[in-house]
């Protein structure tokens, strides 16, 4: 096939330049609508909508030009862009990128992140009614995820985030770790992600499912009682082994078949699992067994995010 | 993320949520939500007073549905395609293509990118994607100057609401004697 660059056609490639210099001209600039404030992280800026006055977090998204827009991050933008949910950062509005192929998602901005909020108010944190409350946020937002079959992968303290004046709580995915085009995004001074790892995907078990965010949710549950990570280890190789050391090596009872997901599980010392009640003091008994089954090591037998909302815990 | 077909996204939380007055708030979403994955409401109009080039419209829409039979690709990715092309038209950008039969071919080889990377499980790759006869091929960086162009005039919108959404919450709603015939409807 004869193809040459731009359009195939004799002098064609004129007309071509100038739908790209009209294209160009109807696209409304990003300096237009937003001026940048700071610098988060890498690809992560801190703006202001020159419209509404509101303050935004701008995330830059790169791809390569030679196949047009990569369909994953249509579908995941479009998706992300359908959903509302009160417990959910919304993504305003996404912006192209001119000259370059790439886009800007604008978000709403939100200050302060659970980790910050727990430092900033640890009085209002040990509040067992504050918990309660939050951890009940962060399932409503978790089960809408899933009600739409989607993981979100990256669930912890930094990209949960808590209005101080309402005490609301949203979470975000513009730090999202699957997300394929920003990986280079990550900040190695970041909060230990992995502290918050299902093991499941430690082991990197391919058929992971939404259950990984659930047992993210059940490490944040008992960093708001205890105001520290439960599961804190020096390295992403030694998060196994401390998972383990808390909850108990997975059995044949405990876990049937996870001797064959991971040959390396004899290399670990067995461990008997620990009492929660002890590690995560000051708990209400109908907490204890609601973390319990958040943190329930068989992914397959692991609560949902749905179920647990139903939970007696959250009943009075 | 799943990677199912974008257009289940409304009838996968349907399905989820078992009880009926949450199918019912999907049903009046679904509603609510069709204006935004609309055309214009003055486009017909429009048309009709022939503002719109309608012989080129006519065209890209025969080209869209010929490379989508060519490609086998499904019918929510035609509907979707010829969608998207409308509300594009129908919105002040449409402008920029001028008269140019070209420029709407380009058009149409965006909106049938779009609609196969949304829908189709094996996207062809965009030089074969334009094989079907057309007196132009677009380079991939121009197709996606106009996908982002595009996806911008569209709010980024491409999960329209579609006849498909609304058949499946009416199979839904059937009583369970008639809804044997499900799988046949679907294997259509």
């Amino acid at each position: 096939m004869n193809i040459k660059v731009g359009v195939y056609s004799s002098g064609r490639s004129i007309s071509d330049l100038r739908l790209r210099v009209s294209i160009h001209s109807s696209e409304s600039s990003l300096m237009e609508k937003y001026k940048l404030i700071a610098k988060i992280k890498k690809g992560v800026f801190q703006g202001l909508c020159l419209l509404s006055s509101q303050t935004v977090t701008l995330k830059q998204l790169g791809f390569p030009d030679n196949e047009g827009v990569p369909g994953s991050l249509i579908k995941e933008i479009t998706l992300l862009q359908a959903m509302r949910h009160a417990n959910i950062i919304k993504l305003i509005d996404v912006v192209n990128h001119q000259e370059q192929s790439s886009i800007v998602l604008v978000y709403e901005s939100m200050e302060t992140n659970l980790t910050s909020f727990i430092r900033i108010y640890p009085k209002v944190m040990k509040i067992p009614r504050t918990i309660k409350e939050l951890l009940r946020q962060i399932l409503l937002a978790v089960s809408y995820y899933h009600s739409f079959d989607i993981v979100h992968g990256g669930i912890k303290p930094a990209n949960t985030f808590i209005d101080p004046a309402t005490n609301t709580l949203k979470i975000t995915d513009f730090v999202w770790p699957r997300t394929l085009f920003n990986s280079n995004t990550e900040d190695p001074n970041e909060e230990l992600g992995f502290c918050y790892k299902a093991p499941e995907i430690l082991v990197e078990h391919k058929q992971f499912s939404t259950a990984i965010d659930v047992w993210s949710v059940g490490c944040i549950f008992a960093e708001m009682v205890t105001q520290k990570p439960l599961f804190s280890a020096t390295s992403e190789f030694h998060q196994l082994a401390k998972i383990f050391s808390i909850v108990g090596t997975p059995s044949e009872e405990t876990w049937p078949g996870f001797s064959r997901i991971y040959r390396y599980l004899h290399i670990y010392s067995h461990c008997k699992p620990k009492d929660l009640r002890k590690l995560v003091p000051g708990l209400e008994p109908a907490g204890i067994d609601l973390l319990h089954k958040l943190l329930y090591m068989d992914p397959k037998g692991r609560i949902t995010a749905r179920q647990a909302l139903e939970h007696v815990y959250f009943q009075n | 993320m799943s990677d199912n077909s974008a257009s289940s996204l409304f009838f996968s939380a349907a399905v989820n949520h078992q009880s009926p007055s949450i199918q019912d708030s999907i049903i009046d979403s679904l509603i609510a939500a069709e204006p935004h994955h609309s055309p214009h409401p003055d486009y017909l109009l429009r048309c009709q007073r022939r503002s719109v080039n309608l012989t080129h419209r006519q065209d890209s829409i025969n080209w869209i549905l010929n490379a989508h039979s060519h490609h086998r690709f499904q019918p929510i990715t035609a509907i979707l395609s010829v969608n998207y092309f409308d509300r594009f038209l129908s919105s002040s950008s449409a402008s920029v293509l001028g008269n140019n039969g070209w420029a709407f071919q380009l058009l149409s080889v965006a909106c049938l990118s779009l609609a196969a990377k949304m829908e189709e499980p094996d996207v062809p790759l965009l030089l074969d994607l334009q094989v079907l006869e057309s007196p132009f091929i677009f380079e991939p960086k121009s197709v996606q100057r106009m996908e982002l162009l595009v996806m911008a005039k569209l709010n980024w919108r491409l999960r329209s609401v579609t006849p498909f959404d609304f058949i499946y919450y009416f199979i839904f709603k059937l009583p369970p004697s008639s809804r044997t015939n499900e799988l046949h409807f679907h294997s259509k």
